[in-house]
């Protein structure tokens, strides 16, 4: 037999060998299944302080400036979380005409976030808080100051605080 | 007149008598017709006896022998069946594949006989089931699982002939893989 | 003579019928029963919603839900080194973790796989040397989380493919 024949005959019957043991192959592939899911996340806003109680306790005075010395607590801690957009934080306090006066500001820790000047609770109005709250967590410190006059005489002044997420 | 005289002698009696009456013409006459009435009647039996009586005769002895006859054959000599996953459910380890294509014929001149079925193989991978459906004759046993020992699949054959269909069934668990049984089942009509 | 020829005659041709008809009381067949590769998997049906409806505060992550109602089937003769893997239509968008975890007790389960990001290109595996035979009613898990970062999520349908495969 012609050489050149003989290599199309070995060909051949290569090609028909790895053909048989290809069409096996694919042959031997599996078989599947569909399950359908339904994804699905709502928005959510959490906001929380860590410390339910502070007191803030005024029994010192200066004597150069000849007031009290104003208390300050910064323990406590704001976070807060949402996946929403254009979120910012508010504070209020239900008291509505106090007679010491209570200022806190706001110091996050993002810079993402922006912080209010120093708000003074006098009143029971709606104070924004930080600014720009967009899809993420976030926390910032909270540092309260309270001070007294001494013509503001003693007492005992209950707060309630209430931090708001909500639409900017 | 003589009755005991032969017939020839009438021509006599008229000779002698010359026809005196006109009564004994009469006679003579009747006497002629029932003579030729005879001879008619003999004249055709005879010719009857005559072909009967041929020139020789013989007799021979038949003996009919009807031995036992006994015939069984299938409709197809191959059956093919194919386990490929169609209709086979997600979960289930066995698999099975049936085959009723094929016919058992069988014919038998003796009573109480039945039909036993067999594989030639010995180990097969797979089992293989077989169940005679609605036999034309005789009693189907139970579906059966062939091997190499020869099981009842009819009984009760008596002298006639009939059909059934064949019905396998192929049957192999996923964790024995996959695989080709080949049997060569031979059914046998057996004393019962 | 003639008679004796003639029994003779009778003799034989009854010693053929007997012959042919004792030649036929047997019968053979030849049956082939072949089993070939067989892969099977189904499912019980699709899971309820996944719908992340909750987190804490301070934290990114939200609270993820969970889905273990349906179940998976499977039926295989081809060898001991199957597997199934998975994947999406689709991946998901960045802050979404889809995860699935295949119970099985023929094969070796890979536990909670993160499937956001497979497609049929790049499908992961869940159970691997899956053994010959049947695994029937092994539980499906679904994981579901989101970061608050990636915001919200309309109601989305994704299809999971389960592959049986070698």
């Amino acid at each position: 037999m012609n050489v050149r024949y003989r290599h199309i005959a070995k060909g051949f019957w290569r090609l028909l060998f790895f053909g048989v043991i290809f069409s096996q192959f694919v042959r031997a592939q599996g078989v599947n299944t569909q399950q359908v899911i339904t994804l699905q996340v709502v928005e959510l806003n959490k906001i929380g302080i860590n410390l339910n109680t502070v007191n803030l306790l005024i029994d010192q005075a200066s004597f150069e400036q000849g007031q009290p010395l104003p208390a300050e607590n910064s323990d406590g801690t704001l976070v807060w979380t949402t996946n929403g957009d254009n979120k910012k934080i508010t504070v209020s306090s239900n008291q509505t005409s106090p007679r010491f006066t209570l200022k806190l500001i706001a110091q996050p820790e993002n810079n993402a976030d922006i912080a209010a000047p120093e708000i003074t609770l006098n009143d029971n109005t709606i104070h924004d808080l930080v600014m720009g709250v967009s899809r993420r967590s976030g926390k910032c410190r909270i540092r309260l100051n309270a001070s007294a006059t001494l013509s503001d005489g003693v007492g005992i002044e209950n707060h309630v605080i209430t931090y708001t997420i909500t639409s900017s | 007149m003589n009755n005991n005289a032969p017939i020839f002698d009438i021509p006599m009696l008229h000779t002698k008598h010359c026809y005196q009456n006109l009564q004994l013409r009469r006679m003579i006459f009747l006497k002629r017709f029932f003579l030729f009435a005879i001879a008619v009647f003999f004249f055709f039996c005879g010719t009857e006896r005559t072909y009967a009586q041929v020139y020789g005769s013989a007799s021979h002895t038949i003996t009919v022998v009807v031995n036992t006859i006994t015939m069984v054959s299938v409709s197809s000599g191959t059956v093919s069946m194919t386990i490929t996953g169609t209709g086979v459910i997600a979960g289930q380890n066995q698999m099975t594949v049936a085959n009723s294509a094929t016919s058992l014929l069988w014919g038998v001149n003796s009573s109480l006989k039945k039909i036993t079925a067999q594989t030639n193989l010995v180990a097969p991978l797979f089992a293989m089931k077989l169940l005679a459906v609605s036999p034309t004759q005789g009693t189907a046993a139970p579906e059966i699982t062939l091997s190499t020992t020869a099981t009842d699949l009819l009984t009760n054959i008596g002298r006639s002939k009939g059909s059934c269909t064949l019905q396998y069934t192929g049957v192999a668990l996923a964790s024995q893989g996959t695989g080709t049984d080949s049997h060569t089942i031979t059914f046998t009509v057996a004393a019962q | 003579m003639k008679q004796i020829l003639i029994t003779l005659t009778l003799v034989v041709l009854s010693s053929i019928l007997i012959e042919t008809a004792f030649a036929q009381v047997t019968a053979t067949q030849s049956v082939s029963l072949t089993v070939n590769t067989v892969y099977k998997i189904a499912t019980s049906g699709n899971p309820g919603a996944l719908t992340v409806t909750t987190g804490s505060a301070g934290t990114d992550a939200l609270t993820s839900v969970s889905d273990n109602s349906t179940s998976y089937s499977i039926t295989q003769n081809f060898g001991n080194t199957v597997k199934i893997t998975a994947n999406l239509d689709a991946a998901l968008s960045a802050g979404y973790t889809l995860q699935l975890n295949l119970a099985s007790s023929k094969g070796t389960s890979a536990g909670s796989v993160d499937i956001s990001n497979a497609t049929s290109g790049s499908a992961v595996n869940v159970v691997t040397a899956i053994a010959k035979g049947a695994d029937a009613s092994q539980a499906i898990g679904y994981t579901f989380s989101a970061l608050a970062s990636a915001g919200t999520l309309a109601s989305t349908s994704k299809t999971v493919t389960l592959t049986l495969t070698n």
